[in-house]
């Protein structure tokens, strides 16, 4: 092993992973699953790394092979569920950043099929470009902008239901 | 309230606190011997493929899977001293500032801090910036930041404490001895804490957790493991070295809550280095709600897939445990609930 190559992968591991785990946990909403899938893409990525010519492609690359993991990781059949409901939102406590918002979000964002919930969190989480997502997602520019646009209607219906509203929901949807 | 989907989004992914049970330099190692793994599995399989065809029998020899460390099998489920106590040596032993001074660094701080980061990647005196906005709890030690250089890649910098984290020798120190426990959290660190009080602490099976809190509203947990454990991940002992993690977090309100949610049940067990012979769990924390410290839970409890039950105490809001079970490692391994004295549940 070149010692270059192993510097060059620490620094990605170091700058890249708190942003891989976050989108691995808004798909998957389990942290410690999240950091598993994190440590796996990263080690796929160390066997590859040779490969990648391209250092700026890096995080791209690092982008399309954990969403594969996390959709592979929800088709298998011997995956465990949670069974857990969400929190009262009453017995929640008051804050600056409501707590009980944000897993009504995530249980939301759940309920999506999995290819929607990934343009939702490449488009709004990430700001990627609709190109940039078909990329990451190896699909159409079209089937992002359909597969986000019915992504951001269920999640506007699920989250009105519990009387949560976002600005600007829509916007970017359709560029 | 009507924010962005996007800004939503962030908070919800927010990870500030959450720290990560390896560190990039245990990734690299466990990405090297993943690939040292494929690189003797690809022609041994084959040559297995070729022998099973040509009707011989199949023996690949034990190079999948090193033979396993002698372990003890019993499970004791008390927690106890690391070590037995020892006596107090006649040293003098000197008591730091129960003040945490780094809490919200300035950009100027990280900047200087990441220097020695930003030269091996940039070259020295180059000039780098920071390639992101400020979190929303500040800049702290243990943060991860993008330094960005005009024209090279960017490189990750973990924010250092004052001083370079050092290395701690086998064995852990004793739990009753308050001040060495915190001597070795603090070497580990980078950052003294031996002026800090000791809020929670538990030892069990060679490892130690603890959490101290500061005088102005800072707390810091450590999670300390023997260099003798073998980790299942990598089937090798970590080192003549303790392992272990420190980590600070304000308990101040409006910090990130830091409530094991039901709906991540397992959050509050993270940190989960296996043993051989079973799973191990510790976890030192602070029960942190979007009002501050959670003062009213009184106990923790953890119970494991295959039954096994263990309630911790929390003592101002603040737990720490470290328990062996059999029970198989994964995101639905335990259920977490927290009560507060008088029996009713507070979480989930």
């Amino acid at each position: 092993m070149s010692t270059q190559r192993d510097a060059e992968f620490l620094a990605f591991v170091t700058s890249s992973r708190s942003e891989l785990r976050r989108i691995a946990y808004l798909m998957c909403r389990d942290w410690h699953q999240a950091e598993d899938l994190t440590q796996d893409t990263l080690v796929s990525i160390y066997a590859s790394w040779e490969s990648i010519a391209d250092t700026g492609a890096l995080m791209p690359y690092a982008r399309k092979v954990l969403l594969r993991k996390v959709i592979d990781d929800s088709r298998r059949p011997w995956r465990r569920q949670r069974v857990g409901e969400l929190p009262e939102l009453a017995a929640q406590p008051d804050g600056d950043v409501p707590y009980d918002e944000r897993q009504v979000l995530l249980a939301a964002l759940s309920k999506l099929p999995a290819g929607r919930r990934a343009c939702i969190v490449l488009r709004y989480f990430e700001d990627l470009s609709v190109a940039e997502t078909a990329g990451v997602l190896g699909c159409s520019e079209g089937n992002v902008k359909s597969q986000t646009a019915r992504g951001i209607t269920e999640l506007r219906r699920l989250l009105d239901a519990a009387g949560i509203t976002y600005l600007g929901l829509m916007d970017g949807v359709l560029t | 309230m009507t924010r962005s989907l996007r800004d939503a989004l962030h908070d919800a992914a927010d990870d500030a606190g959450i720290g990560f049970r390896l560190t990039p330099d245990e990734t690299l190692e466990l990405a090297r011997r993943r690939t040292r793994y494929k690189r003797w599995a690809r022609p041994l399989l084959a040559a297995g493929v070729v022998t099973v065809i040509a009707g011989g029998a199949l023996s690949l020899p034990r190079i999948f899977y090193p033979a396993p460390t002698a372990v003890p099998t019993a499970t004791p489920r008390v927690v106890e001293p690391a070590v037995p106590p020892t006596s107090t040596p006649k040293l003098v032993r000197p008591v730091g500032s129960a003040v945490f001074p780094d809490g919200n660094l300035t950009t100027a701080q990280v900047l200087a801090r990441c220097r020695p980061v930003a030269e091996r990647a940039f070259g020295k005196g180059a000039s780098y910036e920071l390639g992101q906005g400020v979190p929303r709890a500040g800049y702290q030690p243990g943060y991860t930041v993008a330094l960005r250089h005009a024209k090279k890649r960017d490189t990750g910098c973990i924010i250092p404490f004052e001083r370079p984290p050092g290395k701690v020798s086998g064995p852990l120190p004793a739990l009753s001895d308050d001040w060495a426990v915190k001597q070795a959290c603090g070497t580990l660190a980078g950052h003294d804490l031996t002026g800090w009080r000791t809020v929670a602490k538990a030892a069990g099976n060679g490892g130690l957790t603890a959490v101290f809190a500061s005088s102005n509203g800072w707390d810091a947990t450590c999670v300390l493991e023997p260099p003798t454990w073998v980790r299942v991940e990598w089937r090798a002992k970590a080192g003549p070295y303790v392992r272990g993690e420190v980590s600070v977090h304000a308990t101040s309100r409006g910090s990130a809550p830091r409530w094991p949610g039901s709906v991540t049940p397992v959050d509050i067990v993270k940190g989960t280095p296996e043993h051989e012979a079973g799973t191990m769990w510790l976890k030192a924390d602070t029960l942190v709600s979007s009002s501050g410290v959670v003062t009213a839970a009184d106990t923790l409890t953890l119970t494991f897939n295959n039954g096994h039950k263990v309630v911790v105490p929390v003592v101002e809001g603040r737990y720490a445990y470290v328990v062996r079970t059999q029970a198989a490692a994964g995101p639905d391994a335990v259920d977490v609930v927290v009560r507060d004295a008088k029996g009713k549940v507070l979480l989930p």
